[in-house]
């Protein structure tokens, strides 16, 4: 111990009086040869750390596959993902060129008549021909069963969300509304919600734990609110908006039912987005809503959906140019391929269809 | 007798051989904190559970603990750019001994003696502050510490001596690489602090446009703010999470129970209130009765009312909730100015109409969505550790659940909260 204390008081003595001249720093014991063999050794180490990080890129990248999953440079489901003057196709943003939108009345050469216009006959840029709400006594009683169900489905339901009614009641609806898409097509004003494959992902309140996928961002958001904005008039002096989720076949059927909800809620939010002003104002747009998730029952066909006249809604700028290009070559007579059949029908099935009731069709208004 | 074989061995030289043990210690210990500082990026701006998969047993709660953050930047970035500075200095030791150790020796020294230093300060903490031990810091402990012994040898007057006589011997060039080694340790500092608040910037603007949650919100180890807390006298030990909407007349009873049962508890547990609106105007849930009270407009109200009429917050619940006994719709227009005017607030529409209000009740709705609730009144009982939440909660869906129940519920949080798990 003393030996311990020794050393220390040692140590803390001072080397040398402060007045002396600064202590000689100890030599250098290195070599000459060492300078050598010590960029030797470093050559060899780093070398080593390069090549093993090499190897476990290779290992991750290649070996072992699924741990780095090749992330595609777009996924086509969102609005200006790859920037300006460019489109998604098959996971890679490429140059093309872009048709400039027609004009209605003027020719469809060199520019792309959007849905909800069409070229006619003789080549022109049509609008659809809106007619005002027939008001039949059919329709005034199909609203008012609309209602009814709604009521009951929020009842037995203990009042919560209306698009979660059970399927089984929906289907029975329909059994009961053989009409029903014609029907509610006797509403001339309206919107079609149109969807990327997938969106929006199921939540925690379709029962999915996590979301792993991320859909919409901000400017797709936008995208949507902005097309709602264009019908805001009709939309705001509706009396109810009714909107009927779909969703395409493929998955199982509770699978489909939770995208028809999921694509209902989105639909909704959109909507509240696009008509309020105020936050205020967001809770007496939301009386309004009427709302059905079909699920992939009831999927619209192709040539029914011709007939719609409803603006489609789609994500992006690039999606309604290529839903109107196949729309075109469909009103043209030319044939599709099977698989563009296919994706066209699961598109239009991956939707949401917005019906204005004026205040004049709906019973006790 | 055969003549034994003398084997002759190579001898490096002190300086070498320190320079090689200083850089076989930091490049490793670089690549490690370099790794740690994406760790922590993508923890608390990405949300995407990779500490979970990767750092559980104790470093997940040393890496989320605010001594992980210093300046705005996670504390291993300091350490990368200590092991690249030490890194620099083994380099130029080992290829121009005679040339660079004289005056490279305090600098060393000191590097050396700092990691050291901060090793113990952290692991201490760590162990005694935070009652957990972090594997991933002690490989970095490790490495300082080999890094210390290099330091030393380097040094052969040992350690004080070798401080002492190094500070009386600075001179032109040994000032300079002083200098030089404090500008590069800044400098790299610097150069990852940017890199890093892009990345963070970047990672929180995609992420905004998905959520309102934090990543410590979603991973329940913070809740949002709110106005309406039932502090408990000391550090909390269990938190309780109360979701109502307004117009729903069970939330007002489950509210006045919370509140009754709160103080009846209040040495350790903590109530706090958040809005679960199930109004679509303010949020994904909706149920037609609440719906056509305007309980999202009751929300914004409560917010608002609370904000300028100021007072005991509760007080302003129990106002808010009387309006039930109004006729339907609770929250119309005419209800919440009659209310405005009865107590004299002015600018309630205007601060309802302010995307703050809003933004707040919908943080609070998409907490509640997140933590799988689907319907006011709801409740999470979180167990507390240190003040914050600590574990993952207990939900009781729906209200009406006996005191029997809730006290056994706030009893199994207790006693996770304690460890006895």
């Amino acid at each position: 111990m003393n030996k311990l204390v020794q050393r220390i008081r040692a140590l803390l003595k001072p080397a040398r009086p402060r007045s002396s001249a600064p202590v000689p720093a100890p030599p250098v014991q290195a070599l000459a040869d060492d300078v050598g063999v010590t960029v030797l050794i470093y050559g060899i180490y780093f070398t080593m750390v390069v090549f093993l990080g090499a190897a476990l890129y290779v290992v991750f990248a290649f070996v072992i596959p699924g741990t780095t999953p090749t992330i595609p440079a777009c996924r086509g489901d969102r609005e200006g993902e790859c920037g300006e003057g460019k489109v998604c196709r098959a996971g890679s943003c490429v140059t093309e060129p872009a048709l400039l939108e027609c004009a209605v009345g003027s020719s469809c050469d060199g520019c792309a008549c959007l849905q909800p216009n069409s070229c006619d006959g003789a080549n022109v840029c049509q609008s659809p021909k809106l007619d005002k709400a027939a008001c039949s006594k059919e329709s005034i009683e199909f609203v008012k069963d609309l209602q009814a169900h709604q009521a009951a489905c929020v009842s037995n339901a203990g009042g919560e969300m209306l698009s979660s009614c059970p399927a089984s009641k929906v289907e029975e609806f329909l059994l009961n509304h053989q009409g029903f898409d014609r029907l509610l097509k006797e509403f001339p004003r309206g919107l079609l919600f149109l969807y990327p494959s997938n969106a929006p992902p199921l939540d925690i309140l379709e029962g999915d734990d996590a979301q792993k996928y991320l859909w919409p961002d901000e400017a797709t958001k936008k995208h949507y609110v902005e097309e709602v904005k264009k019908l805001s008039k009709e939309l705001k002096s509706a009396r109810h908006i009714v909107l009927v989720g779909r969703a395409s076949r493929g998955g199982t059927a509770n699978k489909n039912f939770a995208f028809a909800q999921a694509r209902v809620r989105f639909a909704r939010q959109m909507l509240i987005d696009a008509l309020a002003e105020t936050h205020i104002e967001r809770s007496e747009a939301s009386k309004k809503f009427i709302e059905f998730a079909l699920g992939d029952v009831r999927p619209l066909q192709l040539d029914f959906f011709l007939s719609y006249s409803y603006p489609a809604v789609t994500w992006s700028s690039q999606s309604i140019h290529d839903l109107s290009k196949t729309l075109e070559k469909l009103g043209r007579n030319q044939a599709l391929t099977q698989s563009e059949r296919r994706e066209m029908e699961d598109m239009i099935n991956r939707s949401v269809a917005i019906f204005v009731i004026p205040t004049e069709c709906s019973e006790g208004s | 007798m055969p003549r034994e074989r003398k084997k002759s061995y190579r001898k490096f030289g002190r300086e070498t051989f320190a320079a090689l043990t200083l850089m076989l210690f930091s490049l490793p210990a670089l690549l490690f904190s370099i790794f740690l500082t994406v760790l922590k990026l993508r923890t608390s701006y990405r949300c995407d559970g990779f500490m979970h998969n990767v750092c559980s047993s104790g470093c997940d709660v040393a890496l989320a603990d605010r001594w992980a953050v210093v300046l705005g930047v996670p504390i291993s970035v300091y350490g990368t750019a200590f092991y690249a500075v030490v890194l620099g200095l083994a380099v130029i030791i080992g290829l121009w001994p005679f040339t660079f150790t004289p005056t490279a020796r305090l600098p060393v020294l000191v590097l050396g003696v700092a990691g050291l230093g901060s090793s113990l300060l952290l692991g201490g903490y760590a162990w005694f502050g935070l009652g957990v031990w972090c594997i991933y810091c002690s490989v970095l402990y490790v490495a300082n510490f080999g890094i210390f012994l290099s330091a030393t040898l380097l040094n052969a007057e040992g350690l004080l001596r070798g401080l002492r006589n190094g500070l009386r011997r600075i001179d032109l060039l040994s000032g300079t690489i002083c200098w030089a080694v404090l500008s590069a340790f800044i400098a790299c500092v610097l150069v990852q602090k940017r890199l890093y608040s892009h990345a963070a910037a970047d990672a929180l603007r995609e992420r905004h446009q998905h959520t309102s949650l934090s990543c410590e919100q979603e991973d329940l180890r913070a809740l949002p703010q709110t106005a309406f807390e039932l502090p408990s006298e000391g550090p909390p030990e269990v938190i309780v999470a109360l979701f109502f909407d307004l117009a729903c007349t069970h939330c007002r009873r489950e509210a006045e129970f919370w509140r009754t049962y709160q103080q009846e508890h209040r040495d350790f547990l903590q109530v706090e209130f958040f809005h679960l609106s199930a109004d679509p105007a303010c949020g994904p849930l909706d149920s037609s009765p609440l719906r056509q009270n305007e309980s999202c407009s009751g929300a914004l109200a409560l917010e608002c009312f609370n904000a300028l009429a100021g007072g005991d917050p509760f007080v302003n619940l129990e106002r808010l909730f009387a309006l039930q006994d109004q006729p339907s719709p609770y929250f119309s227009v005419q209800n919440r100015e009659a209310l405005a005017r009865e107590h004299g607030v002015n600018g309630l529409t205007e601060c309802m109409n302010a995307p703050d209000t809003f933004q707040r009740i919908s943080q609070h709705i998409d907490f509640g969505v997140r933590m799988k609730l689907t319907a006011p009144p709801s409740a999470l009982i979180i167990p507390a550790r240190n003040g914050k939440p600590f574990g993952s909660a207990l939900r009781l869906r729906g209200g009406a659940k006996s005191k029997d129940y809730i006290d056994a519920k706030i009893r199994e949080s207790r006693a996770r909260s304690r460890g006895h798990e």
